[in-house]
């Protein structure tokens, strides 16, 4: 089967738990071909993957947030049907449109989003949506929002779509649409497979942008949930990483019977086989992340540097590369003034696997997660870990209502600094604590959490919908 | 998680996704004034020469030499004089006042270079002698230099000063023309009219310097505009076209007269189309009044709604005060417009045949046609103007293109027909004219918001043009020369 794979910012671009995953899938379906359908944010990134890809890659196409889709040919007078004038208006107004009708419009190359942008139609709809919602707001300031926000999306509906049997998104938002896209010109199954929640994500990021005009920050999360809406009501099935992600795509519209939980897995032979960790009069704490704000190593670096002032034999080695180069130069600053020395060490990309025989355990302070992929590989190593509760992170660590194992680490509040410090301590402090939630961790994952049994799901969903 | 969140930040900053209008307030309001100021002074040199009894074929060939030298000139500087007036108006908004005098100095030399060549040619065979042909090479520089100031004059709002150079000019061509003709000579005529212009030039030239800073440098960035506001000097050349094809067309017609081969007029047209464009000076005198004092005042309000955070009721109510005056200034102009061309066509027509320049039946005919061709064209110019000032460039040109072909066909078509149709060309391609702008401004209004904000170019240009690229190799060679 030709299986289109849509991703939005994420693999082959960069590394990252959804890179990962996506890699050792791909690697994994050899019965199957995939197109990738990849979305980057700047033509500045076209070909520079950090992956080889697989030989069942058989076609890339890359599309860009900031590339402009020109009119081919002279330009000629827009004439809208009803119907088409309609959408645009729903679009306008961030409030389910026929997303059929539009992609008619943009494919056919009807109308180029330069064009429709500036066009009397577009402007119509602007001042309804003024006269309508926004009345005591600054009409440039709602005008110019739209078209930013309309201007990315309408050249990614203008792009040339690439064949396929079926496809296959792995997030909402820009990516999700680009799919629904595909399935609906091509009349194929769709599938949905979040890591996390999008939208939720692009909320809480917006919410605290600087770059958003404080008024227009409603219009901005709006259409965020237009995008996840637009795939949630086609696709044939909506996967999630666990129970309470699946709960919120259902909160957030996607119908129940579609929903589906796969979670993750790992190669977990690869990782349990590996020594515990041998005396050397540190304990050694792992953070297998990337140096972005999600990732709030901030919070990582205050709650470190407070235990390290009661503990003078921790060190924590923080293992990922730099996803955002500011926020990476403000937490060197950070650590920098914290004059920690050699017990604070950023290793950069290491082989995760080799760099875990130092490490006694690991911890992640995310603010947002979805099941990550460096929890898993931690516990099937038998080390325990200390995360926030955030994604799927307390039902790794504590287990299912149907789990009775037991714990496999500690699970304290988002930006929690103390909680953070309380439970770190516990472990540095009970080596027997350690080594009895590492065997809880490595047991949980070998029942639930093996790469076997997720591919094994994937390829009967893939039976399922192509029939 | 993926995801580019983050990255929207970096796109929404980039300039030129939401590249913003700038302010336009100086429309082009300049090509009259030079007209006026020639035919005062023709006026003036016919009322010395029957002073001064000279023969009539005298009396129109120096009439031809001046004339001759005014529209040569006039044709030179309206290649520039739009897009001298916007470079002039964006110097002025962005304060860089340092760049415009070195562009008057840029400019005027570009026009001498490309005029006086030309010019040259012509009255090499046209002149009787070689002070004649001096003389009228050094007049026509003289206005290329006095035309391309009163572009930049009037861009600092400058008329009174301007009004005082028209004032010396005459009078001192008077002056000096009034001691001329006890000479002799019958260049001397000629020579004070150089030396009126001359005084003018350097009159100008000072207020400039005064106003101005300078480093005595010259500039073509000027030049660049070119690229971006092509419509804009096409303007100029099409409305240049369409006021005087039909003078011009006419002296090669049957009632043309050749002065010594190569100097042609038909002062039985000329003199009723010169006094009958004086008529126009009521709506274009009024329209520059009513812009500053009422006009612009709402328009800055609106424009200012647009770049702030005026709300669409704000909106709203500001374009309805805005359009209420615009249209009650258009009612203004149109009704003072309309007794002036009454006034001109009964009372003029009397008045004129006791002035004694041969004033008869057929050059009445041709006065009352040509007083409402001017009347329309005055009118319709006033729309023309304001579609200008709302910077709508591309339909202004396509009506002065009609314009101009209008006036240029229907004109020749008329030179094969009872010449008592004269003037009827220029008459249909007013109408014309005014039917159009007065339609396009009003389909325009009707959208203004959409104008304004909605049509707003959404991607920067980034193409460089074909002045620019010419000017960039010039700087290259510079630098490398230095």
């Amino acid at each position: 089967m030709r299986i289109c794979l849509v991703l939005e910012g994420s693999y082959p671009y960069v590394h990252g738990g959804v890179s990962t995953w996506m890699h050792q899938y791909i690697t994994e379906m050899r019965e199957h071909e995939f197109v990738l359908w990849i979305i980057g944010a700047n033509q500045e990134q076209s070909g520079k993957y950090v992956y080889d890809l697989p030989d069942n890659v058989i076609e890339v196409q890359e599309v860009f947030l900031d590339q402009v889709v020109e009119r081919v040919g002279p330009t000629v007078p827009i004439h809208l049907s009803d119907r088409e004038q309609e959408a645009i208006r729903q679009l306008v107004f961030c409030d389910q449109p026929d997303w059929s009708v539009l992609f008619d419009l943009f494919q056919t190359g009807k109308i180029s989003p330069i064009e429709f942008l500036s066009s009397k139609e577009f402007f119509i709809a602007i001042q309804d949506l003024c006269a309508n919602e926004f009345g005591q707001f600054s009409m440039a300031n709602v005008f110019h929002t739209i078209r930013s926000i309309l201007f990315p999306l309408l050249n990614l509906l203008s792009s040339p779509i690439p064949k396929a049997d079926l496809y296959h998104s792995i997030s909402t938002g820009y990516g999700g649409i680009l799919a629904t896209m595909g399935s609906d010109r091509h009349s194929t199954p769709l599938i949905l497979t979040e890591h996390g929640i999008y939208t939720r994500e692009r909320e809480e990021e917006l919410l605290r942008a600087q770059w958003v005009l404080p008024t227009m920050r409603g219009l901005w999360i709006r259409f965020f949930y237009l995008l996840s809406d637009a795939i949630y009501q086609r696709a044939d099935k909506v996967t999630s990483l666990f129970t309470n992600a699946k709960n919120i795509q259902i909160e957030m519209g996607c119908s129940q019977e579609r929903c589906v939980v796969i979670p993750n897995g790992i190669d977990y032979e690869k990782f349990t086989k590996l020594p515990l960790k041998s005396e050397n009069g540190w304990v050694d704490i792992g953070a297998v992340v990337r140096l972005a704000p999600i990732k709030d190593i901030k919070t990582m670096l205050y709650a470190f540097y407070e235990l390290a002032l009661q503990r003078p034999n921790v060190r924590l080695h923080i293992l990922g590369g730099v996803d955002d180069p500011d926020y990476a130069q403000e937490c060197y600053q950070l650590a920098e003034k914290m004059q920690l020395g050699d017990r604070l060490i950023f290793a950069g990309r290491v082989m995760v696997q080799e760099y875990l025989k130092q490490i006694d355990f690991t911890l992640l302070t995310s603010l947002s997660e979805g099941l990550p992929l460096s929890v898993l590989e931690s516990m099937a190593a038998r080390r325990p870990c200390v995360t926030t509760d955030v994604g799927c992170c307390r039902e790794l660590l504590e287990g299912k209502c149907d789990d009775d194992l037991g714990r496999a680490g500690l699970c304290v509040p988002p930006t929690a600094v103390n909680e953070l410090v309380e439970a770190m301590k516990q472990l540095v402090d009970q080596e027997n604590l350690r080594i009895k939630m590492g065997q809880v961790a490595a047991e949980r994952v070998a029942h639930t959490y093996r790469f076997s049994q997720m591919i094994h799901q994937y390829r009967s969903l893939y039976k399922g919908v192509v029939g | 998680m993926a995801g580019i969140g983050f990255e929207l930040r970096k796109i929404y900053n980039q300039e030129g996704i939401l590249s913003k209008q700038r302010a336009y307030a100086y429309a082009g309001i300049v090509y009259m004034g030079p007209m006026l100021l020639g035919m005062m002074l023709t006026v003036g040199v016919v009322l010395l020469s029957v002073w001064a009894r000279f023969s009539i074929s005298e009396r129109d060939y120096l009439l031809s030499t001046l004339t001759y030298s005014m529209i040569f000139s006039l044709l030179i500087t309206t290649l520039f004089s739009q897009i001298i007036t916007r470079f002039v108006a964006d110097s002025l908004f962005e304060n860089k006042l340092d760049q415009i005098l070195p562009s008057y100095y840029g400019s005027s030399a570009l026009m001498l270079v490309l005029g006086v060549p030309i010019y040259l040619l012509y009255l090499f065979f046209a002149s009787r002698n070689f002070g004649e042909g001096l003389l009228c090479i050094i007049l026509f520089g003289e206005l290329c230099l006095v035309w391309n100031g009163i572009t930049y004059l009037t861009a600092i709002k400058y008329y009174r000063k301007i009004i005082q150079g028209f004032v010396i000019a005459i009078l001192l061509t008077m002056t000096l023309g009034s001691v001329s003709i006890f000479i002799g000579d019958s260049n001397a005529l000629l020579f004070s009219v150089c030396v009126g212009y001359g005084a003018m030039l350097f009159w100008m030239l000072q207020l400039m310097q005064d106003y101005f800073p300078s480093a005595g440098t010259i500039s073509f960035e000027f030049l660049k505009l070119f690229d971006q506001f092509g419509d804009l000097a096409k303007v100029g050349i099409y409305l240049f076209v369409g006021l005087f094809a039909h003078i011009v067309l006419n002296w090669f017609g049957p009632i043309g007269r050749s002065q010594n081969g190569f100097f042609h007029t038909a002062p039985v047209y000329d003199v009723p189309a010169m006094l009958a464009f004086l008529s126009t000076l009521v709506s274009t005198l009024n329209f520059i009044m009513s812009v500053e004092i009422s006009f612009y005042p709402r328009f800055r309000t609106y424009f200012d709604l647009f770049n702030h955070e005026g709300s669409i009721g704000d909106i709203q109510q500001a374009e309805q005060r805005l359009l209420d005056v615009l249209a009650n200034e258009l009612k203004y102009v149109f009704w003072k417009q309309l007794l002036a061309t009454i006034f001109f066509m009964f009372v003029g027509g009397v008045l004129l045949t006791y002035v004694p320049i041969g004033f008869n039946n057929q050059m009445n005919g041709y006065f009352l046609t040509l007083c409402l061709a001017y009347g329309i064209f005055a009118i319709g110019n006033v729309y023309l103007l304001m579609l200008l000032y709302f910077a709508d460039y591309a339909n202004t040109k396509k009506i002065a293109r009609i314009f101009a072909m209008l006036s240029v066909i229907l004109s020749l078509v008329l030179q094969f027909l009872d010449t008592t149709f004269l003037g009827y060309g220029f008459l249909i391609a007013s109408l014309v004219l005014f039917l159009m702008s007065s339609r396009q401004l009003s389909d325009y209004t009707s959208d203004l918001q959409y104008h304004f904000l909605g049509s707003q170019k959404l991607v920067a240009r980034t193409s460089v043009g074909w002045f620019e690229k010419k000017l960039q190799l010039l700087e290259k060679d510079e630098r490398h020369e230095s």
